[in-house]
């Protein structure tokens, strides 16, 4: 089971968990405003872990409290948590970003909208 | 479903005679599939955009010159008994548009009419939620 923060926000159906890139940031000097045609390391970038699934309830309202559960995670500022994926691998200090619905809410045997959940380990 | 040789067929106001068959087909026209990360098959899958076509097959004769317009809409009604008893009789309902009508002609087969339509759920049933098509027990 995943969850975030110690609650299982995604098991309503299923959904994948993928991290994006990772590595030092560079920019390009013209833009830093120092000298030469190259390019400076910066820091490392900051670790974004995204979820893409779909909830799924029996109900309208069903499918509407899971969705309320996951906006209720959304706050501003963001407080870190722990992130768990299906396959026990967990990562630290992620903050909940951003919650995207796709673009309808799905009837056929069950109610269901896809999405796309985005954490964020801020540096 | 599948009716053979319906004893009798309407259209609104029209009785479609000699039909030979009357056919139900669902279609799925969106449909969802979604893997997970712990292996290589769907772990889910739904139907949340169907249609339900009505093919019916009407031998015409001579008098074949009414044929259904494209884009009525009404009440397609259909009675049925088993094996074309006079045993317990089945009556199917369903709020129909033609969306095609077709015409074959052969030597073997003679005439014949395929009209086309989409069963639509009304819209105050719950907008599409209900089943279009409905089949209940009538006396004979």
């Amino acid at each position: 089971m995943s969850s975030y923060k110690g609650v299982d926000l995604f098991g309503s159906g299923p959904h994948r968990f993928a991290v994006g890139p990772r590595g030092e940031r560079v920019v390009p000097n013209y833009v830093l405003g120092a000298p030469g045609s190259g390019s400076t390391p910066t820091g490392p970038i900051e670790v974004d872990v995204v979820v893409r699934g779909r909830l799924t309830g029996s109900t309208l309202s069903q499918l509407w409290s899971r969705r309320d559960a996951i906006a209720v995670q959304l706050t501003s500022p963001p407080v870190a948590g722990t992130l768990i994926d299906e396959g026990g691998r967990s990562w630290a200090d992620m903050s909940f970003i951003g919650f995207e619905e796709g673009d309808r809410v799905e009837r056929g045997r069950v109610w269901s909208v896809a999405y796309r959940a985005v954490f964020r380990g801020f540096i | 479903m599948l009716l053979l040789n319906p004893r009798m067929v309407r259209f609104g106001g029209e009785v479609w005679t000699d039909v030979t068959v009357l056919a139900i087909d669902r279609v799925g026209t969106r449909v969802i599939a979604e893997w997970g990360d712990q292996g290589p098959h769907p772990v889910f899958a739904d139907v949340p955009e169907r249609k339900t076509v009505v093919r019916i097959v009407q031998e015409v004769g001579a008098g074949g010159l009414r044929a259904p317009a494209l884009g009525d809409e009404q009440e397609l009604t259909a009675r049925t008994t088993p094996a074309g008893s006079d045993g317990e009789a089945y009556e199917l309902r369903a709020r129909c548009v033609v969306t095609g009508v077709a015409h074959e002609l052969s030597v073997r087969r003679g005439a014949l009419r395929t009209i086309e339509l989409i069963a639509v759920s009304a819209a105050g049933g719950g907008g599409g939620g209900t089943d279009p098509v409905s089949v209940v027990r009538v006396n004979p």
